[in-house]
């Protein structure tokens, strides 16, 4: 082994080298002159046979051109860079020749010794860049021949089996009536079920989502409980439903609770069960084995008008929190934002309410004369229940147990200096606990609810007519397979793509907060 | 005032009456503390009391007195094995002799081996009580027992009770084994392992070759083990050297060269007459597998083949090449973000397409193939979040001894990473296990679908159809809970998110 002296005097044997002479450069010049020949013939012969080879269109032929291409034309790229930046050609590397960093160029002597690095720019094979690019290139080259050679062959079996290529389909006819799609008609085309199938999974996965979030943080907070029962119960409800999988709680509540369970069938000699008011005829709830129904709002005239004012109250209402934050700032009486503002909403909501005359009224659910279908309110079927029941509460014990970790997760150096300037137990989770636990909690619930929508196309196990079971009768039916998946996997996508890029924005805020 | 009283200093000082009331343990202080401490918490003991007995009562009659469980007991061998050809279920007795043996070794190695260690660092190691497994496992256990309650021979219980007795005791035979045998045993535990699928797939047509090569490739390995000749050399006296005498370094190769050989042969001949043993199995194939049988299975298939191509991903996902980084994202993205099930129907209806073959897949290779790309892509989010959480001057401390890249990785940055995600990772297995139920949309008969063939015979069309489900959904249950809890006792004890 030698001492770092050694090393030291090696270098300087190197740098002792004379520039280089005149016969080396003119080698140098001839090999790179080689070089670019080789890379030449070797792109016109490529090139040539991508033109020689029969491909069916002029896209195809030009992606061909693009990857034969790309390797040579990386090479020139960096060797004429190169060239031009430090005056180093690869045919001066071969020929022993190195430019220093200072610009100088010399000839450099071949050492056996490791240690010796190798003095200025390394030779094109050796160069970081160029590996990098290669094997980017090289990654890139393999997966789209990859997958191009499986898109050639799904159509080359399409073509066999006689599936039509092309999204023409989506105007024909879809053929199936949909469950409680009202106003879809046998004879709508295939891109209206579609958008019916979207509709019912957006309305499932927002439903869903609510009881998620609102089982999910009563069972949290009980977990938390002083009262140990309670805490007991509350995880007992998280450790069991955390642990079957979505699709039998989904079943659970789809059959087991709804088709066979102890409800009432739907039929002129078996009535639902209907829940009146007292001494009233107005249903507030009716409830059977395959339909649920609770009143809702029918609209009756200036509707429109009335989602203006509902705008404009809104706008007043933003207008009134920031007046109540600047007084605040200023003056520093309390600013009792939250109750301005939202009692500004309400008193001008009520107020338009009264002068439009009315533009909602209520409408009851009753059971038609023929006592098989509901009429007026807002009904729904089994599947729906099933659906959003079995999702929500299954989603709501991970809620629960995000919710608890969050809290658990502040410092307890918090809490005790929250009490030690004597906060109310109250106040203390309002001002010091909760909106710490709150950043904590926001990124994996809102992953959760990513979940939740992709869980949505369970709606399948009760004949739910989410998205997907759209999408299933539809290549049930003949339509294409291959481009309804897309459809579908694009759409489930692009849900999940708006999730995460809340997700991205919340975190972004959070990171602001923090510095 | 008694003779062991506190030393004076340490005694709060004052008035006797004014010092805080002695707080002990007992019942009555237990449930005024926790149930009744004020009048809201009393009124919501008495109603979660109320509402705890009312839910217990229904329960417990609907499991001991008005369930119709006949429909479980008729059936269980379906639920547990699916449409697996009943003349060929000695194939799968004989898998679980050879896979208790497997776990048994494995876990004999591994305990012997933190024992070994414990002992050099001077930690006494924990010996687990019967009272501990018991806690950690009582799920598991229950699930077998309510299995067993339901079978109507004794075979079942017989052969659950002497797998159990076979893992045991190679256990303990393989905790007394000389620590140099240890590599050995790893080979031995995984080879058992991949014997017991071939017994239980049935063998036919080339498999004998591949297996073959494979345990000869094996054997010569093992017998290269330096280790090992070290060990056959000094503490034998071998006939085969002519005399006794002392073994020589040439020896020793010698050896080696004879001990290649020999097990290269050995191998051969034994998955030969294996083969031989195991028979002509046309009957059986692995798409025989079905019932609790495949869905523990693909999960497993789909854990294990994943996890490779799940660590590339979390690796490419981090490169500093673009490309690489924007291809993985894309793939990690793309199948993160779309259901399982669409990825499913992919698999049933058009995988085949993209795949120039001329006989088609059979379904269930198609649906682990599926099952492990889905995976790959969350677990590949799990493993990065390990890298992540690797300190920065890790990896400049293994750059600055001089470490490559690759060994940067391999020897600093991913054991430290992997550590920190273990228990992320169990909880994407849990998911994963539970993500298999939906095979049974693809009429994949795993043990959700097993269920529901129950309702197709004619006897049990609306009847029984929540005494199924709740076996059913215990049985997910108690295997998915004892994996939850192993994982957060592996956080408690891997110490993570405290160092």
């Amino acid at each position: 082994m030698s001492s770092p002296a050694d090393f030291a005097s090696t270098q300087a044997d190197l740098t002792a080298v004379p520039s280089a002479p005149f016969s080396r450069r003119v080698l140098a010049l001839l090999a790179d002159l080689l070089i670019l020949i080789l890379v030449g013939v070797i792109s016109v012969w490529q090139l040539g046979i991508r033109l020689l080879d029969n491909y069916s269109d002029i896209p195809e032929l030009a992606l061909a051109w693009v990857f034969a291409a790309a390797v040579p034309a990386a090479i020139v790229a960096i060797v004429v860079i190169d060239a031009v930046r430090i005056g180093q050609t690869p045919g001066m590397a071969a020929a022993g020749i190195r430019t220093l960093h200072d610009g100088t160029t010399k000839r450099v002597l071949p050492t056996d010794d490791p240690r010796v690095p190798e003095p200025g720019i390394p030779a094109l094979w050796r160069d970081v860049r160029v590996l990098r690019l290669a094997a980017q290139l090289l990654a890139v080259v393999v997966v789209v021949a990859l997958i191009r050679w499986m898109f050639h062959n799904l159509i080359v079996r399409m073509d066999e089996i006689g599936l039509p290529k092309g999204f023409g389909f989506l105007e024909s006819p879809y053929g199936v009536a949909l469950r409680d799609a009202h106003g879809f008609d046998v004879r709508d085309p295939v891109w209206k079920a579609l958008l019916i199938g979207l509709q019912n999974t957006v309305v499932a996965s927002v439903v869903g989502i609510i009881i998620a979030t609102v089982v999910g943080l009563f069972v949290g907070i009980a977990r938390l409980s002083s009262n140990w029962l309670v805490a007991k119960g509350a995880s007992l409800y998280v450790e069991s439903l955390r642990n079957i999988p979505p699709l039998i709680v989904i079943i659970f509540f789809g059959s087991a609770l709804f088709t066979f369970g102890p409800f009432p069938r739907f039929n002129p000699t078996n009535p639902p069960w209907q829940g009146t008011f007292f001494g009233s005829d107005s249903n507030w709830i009716i409830v059977s084995r395959d339909r649920w129904a609770i009143p809702s709002l029918a609209s009756e005239s200036n509707v429109g008008v009335f989602w203006l004012l509902v705008l404009a109250a809104a706008i007043i209402a933003v207008a009134v929190w920031q007046w109540r934050t600047r007084r605040n700032n200023a003056t520093g009486e309390p600013h009792h934002r939250v109750l301005w503002s939202v009692g500004a909403f309400t008193v001008i909501m009520v107020a338009c309410f009264a002068a439009l005359g009315g533009p909602y009224s209520w409408s009851w659910p009753a059971v038609s004369e023929n006592g098989r279908r509901v009429v007026g309110g807002f009904s729904t079927n089994s599947g729906y229940m099933a659906l959003t029941l079995g999702l929500g509460l299954y989603t709501a014990s991970f809620v629960a147990e995000i919710i608890r970790g969050s809290i658990l997760a502040v410092p307890k150096g918090q809490t005790e200096a929250a009490t030690s300037v004597a906060l109310k137990s109250s106040q203390r989770y309002r001002h010091v606990v909760l909106p710490q636990a709150q950043r904590i909690a926001i990124p994996p619930y809102i992953s959760e609810c990513a979940n939740l929508i992709k869980n949505t196309s369970l709606g399948l196990a009760v004949a739910y007519p989410d998205l997907f079971l759209v999408a299933v009768t539809a290549w049930g039916i003949n339509f294409p397979a291959p481009q309804i998946i897309l459809i579908i996997m694009i759409v489930y996508l692009t849900m999940n793509l708006i999730v995460s890029a809340l997700l991205n924005v919340y975190n972004r805020s959070l990171q602001l907060k923090e510095r | 005032m008694t003779a062991t009283a506190p030393p004076p200093e340490t005694r709060p000082q004052g008035d006797p009456s004014r010092l805080p009331p002695e707080m002990r343990f007992s019942p009555s202080n237990w449930l005024r503390k926790n149930l009744f401490n004020n009048w809201y918490n009393t009124l919501i003991t008495v109603v979660a009391v109320v509402v705890g007995a009312i839910l217990l009562f229904y329960g417990g009659r609907f499991i001991f007195v008005t369930g119709q469980w006949e429909a479980v007991r008729k059936n269980l061998t379906l639920l547990m094995m699916g449409v697996y050809p009943r003349n060929e279920q000695w194939r799968l007795v004989a898998q679980m002799y050879l896979v208790a043996s497997a776990l048994g070794l494995a876990w004999g190695t591994v305990t012997a081996r933190s024992h070994d260690r414990a002992e050099e660092t001077g930690v006494v190691a924990q010996r687990a009580t019967p009272r501990d497994l018991l806690r950690r496992y009582w799920s598991i256990l229950l699930l077998l027992a309510v299995i067993l309650v339901f079978t109507r021979t004794i075979w079942p219980t017989l052969f659950t009770l002497s797998t159990i007795a076979v893992g045991l005791a190679v256990r303990a035979g393989a905790m007394r084994l000389p620590p140099s045998s240890r590599r050995i045993c790893g080979y031995a535990a995984a080879f058992m392992a991949i014997v017991s699928f071939q017994v239980v797939s049935g063998a036919s047509g080339s498999a004998w070759w591949w297996t073959s090569a494979l345990f000869a490739l094996a054997a010569f390995q093992l017998t290269s083990a330096r280790d090992l000749t070290k060990y056959l050399g000094t503490t034998m006296n071998w006939p085969i050297f002519g005399r006794t005498r002392l073994v020589t370094a040439r020896d020793l190769v010698r050896l080696k060269r004879f001990a290649q050989i020999l097990a290269v042969v050995a191998a051969v001949v034994v998955v030969r007459i294996a083969y031989w043993l195991i028979g002509d199995t046309s009957s059986v194939s692995w798409d025989d597998w079905s019932g609790l049988y495949l869905t523990l299975v693909a999960s497993g298939a789909a854990i294990i083949l994943s996890f490779p191509l799940a660590l590339l991903l979390a690796v490419g996902r981090r490169s500093s090449l673009p490309a690489i980084r924007w291809l993985c994202v894309s793939y990690i993205e793309l199948f993160r973000g779309v259901p399982f099930i669409v990825l499913l129907f992919v698999a049933k209806i058009f995988i085949d397409f993209f795949l120039n073959i001329d006989t088609p897949l059979s379904l269930t290779t198609r649906t682990i193939i599926v099952f492990t790309i889905f995976s790959s892509a969350y677990l590949a989010e799990v493993v990065r979040g390990g890298l992540q959480a690797v300190p920065r001057g890790q990896i400049e401390a293994g750059q600055a001894v001089g470490l490559q890249p690759p060994a940067v990785m391999r020897l600093i940055v991913l054991p430290q990473a992997l550590r920190a995600v273990i228990p992320a990772m169990v909880g994407q297995f849990i998911s994963l296990y539970k993500d298999s139920t939906l095979f049974t949309f693809i009429s994949v008969v795993e043990f959700y679908r097993a269920r529901e063939l129950i309702h197709s015979q004619q006897e049990f069309t609306t009847t029984a159809i929540a005494e199924t489900l709740v076996f059913v959904a215990f049985a997910y249950w108690a295997i998915s809970y004892t994996m939850s809890k192993e994982s957060q006792r592996l956080e408690r004890h891997l110490g993570v998110g405290e160092r």
